[in-house]
């Protein structure tokens, strides 16, 4: 415990997580403090970039993957799996329609790159090594959750209407397999395996050294749009609210059964269980305003954004990372 | 005294994940242009929107035709059908254009 409690303290120390902290305090004291939409998007593209980069660098340079199909494996499975799951407990103990408890669970499913890249920056202060082929998991998780999360709601809108028919389908589409997440991250993945150490050595100056000052100014804005979501909004009654806080954990339990199954490290079975607990805000809030316009927009976006990323940031990752280290020493191989 | 020839002006206001479905509505009916503006933020009749977002999901944009009488209609319905699902206002000006043959 006095671990955990450690490990918690040097996450809560560090300074993107401070940022993080500085953002939403700013944000709840209603300062004018604004980072403009475009920087916002410009440094997440950024982040996905480099992480996408470093990790097919990595792999090109002949860093092994052995596991990395077992991985991607599992990481598809949680992905198409968990919004089922969700889909039952929001149905269950909220009194969400089907095509809003059908979008949150999608959001539940698909994965956050920026609490992942955040996870990467907190293993390497507890210089905790990973495989670098977790990028291409991150990439693989963006999207399987929609098309289940997609398949939910038709299934209820075909009970209640069996001539139902959803439009969109080219749209939504191009919006699910090529959503700028999914084509910076396996874009620049693949540029980096081609490239290798050679060409992160060309780059490294834009791509390694400014990473952790940039994810420190991404993470102010993070807080500063978390806590605006949050003083926004009026749907936060006690069922949602709780599934928010209790589905990562949900989550990151399955993914750390997963990379006991197929044998993870600790770094990268953290990962994983971080990639099981997060939920979307960028890729999926777009894909189900095209696919299911009567789902109510406000709660997937504030239960993700103001609830579940700051406590994946602040508690989850320390938390997950302990989890892993205590099961991969026990039951590990 | 430049002639002037009378138009129909469509503003639709809509959700920016729904702007495709606009665009291809536009289109289809044979509207010969249209310009999109991005719009800043705005309040609607059950909450408000601000356009400092990660995710263009809440952002909303301005489409801007100018066109015929008859095509106007056939824009118009089906328009209005989109907006039974996704947020949305348009609005029909009668307005003057200077070169008839561009709309």
């Amino acid at each position: 415990m006095s671990e955990l409690l450690s490990v918690a303290g040097d996450n809560l120390l560090s300074p993107p997580i401070l940022f993080f902290v500085l953002g939403m305090a700013a944000g709840l004291l209603r300062s004018d403090l604004t980072i403009p939409e475009a920087v916002g998007k410009s440094l997440a593209l950024y982040l996905m970039m480099a992480i996408g980069f470093k990790g097919g660098a990595a792999m090109g340079g002949g860093e092994g993957a052995s596991g990395v199909i077992g991985a991607m494996a599992a990481g598809v499975a949680l992905s198409f799996f968990m919004p089922v799951i969700g889909y039952g407990l929001l149905r269950a103990t909220t009194r969400f329609d089907s095509d809003t408890a059908a979008a949150v669970s999608a959001h539940y499913g698909s994965v956050s790159v920026v609490t992942f890249v955040t996870a990467v920056s907190f293993l390497g202060t507890q210089m905790v090594p990973h495989d670098e082929y977790m990028v291409a998991v991150v990439a693989l998780m963006e999207t399987p959750a929609i098309v289940s999360g997609l398949l939910m709601a038709q299934l209820a809108a075909r009970r209640r209407d069996p001539g139902y028919r959803t439009r969109a389908g080219g749209q939504l589409a191009r919006e699910i397999l090529l959503n700028s997440s999914v084509v910076v991250l396996v874009g620049a993945f693949v540029i980096g395996w081609l490239t290798g150490d050679s060409g992160l050595e060309r780059v490294a100056p834009f791509i390694v050294a400014p990473f952790t000052g940039v994810l420190c100014l991404f993470l102010l804005d993070m807080g500063l749009v978390a806590a605006r979501q949050l003083t926004g909004s009026k749907v936060l009654a006690t069922g949602p609210l709780c599934f928010a806080l209790y589905m990562p954990l949900i989550g990151a339990s399955l993914a750390l059964a997963a990379a006991l199954l197929i044998g993870l490290s600790t770094g990268s079975a953290t990962l994983l269980a971080v990639l099981g607990a997060s939920a979307s805000y960028i890729a999926v809030p777009a894909a189900m305003r095209i696919a299911l316009p009567k789902a109510n927009a406000a709660v997937y976006l504030t239960l993700s954004l103001a609830v579940t990323f700051p406590f994946n940031v602040l508690i989850g990752i320390p938390l997950y990372f302990a989890a892993a280290r205590w099961l991969t020493a026990t039951f590990g191989s | 005294m430049i002639a002037l020839h009378r138009r129909r002006r469509l503003e639709v206001i809509i959700e920016t994940p729904a702007r495709g479905l606009v665009i291809d509505a536009l289109e289809r009916n044979g509207a010969p242009g249209y310009t999109v503006l991005p719009a800043l933020g705005g309040r609607g009749l059950s909450s408000s929107w601000d356009r400092n977002q990660l995710t263009d999901a809440a952002n909303q944009v301005m489409i801007i035709a100018i066109v015929g009488a008859e095509v106007a209609d056939k824009i118009v319905a089906a328009v209005a059908s989109l907006l039974d699902d996704y947020r949305g206002v348009i609005s029909v000006t009668d307005v003057e254009v200077v070169r008839a043959g561009r709309f």
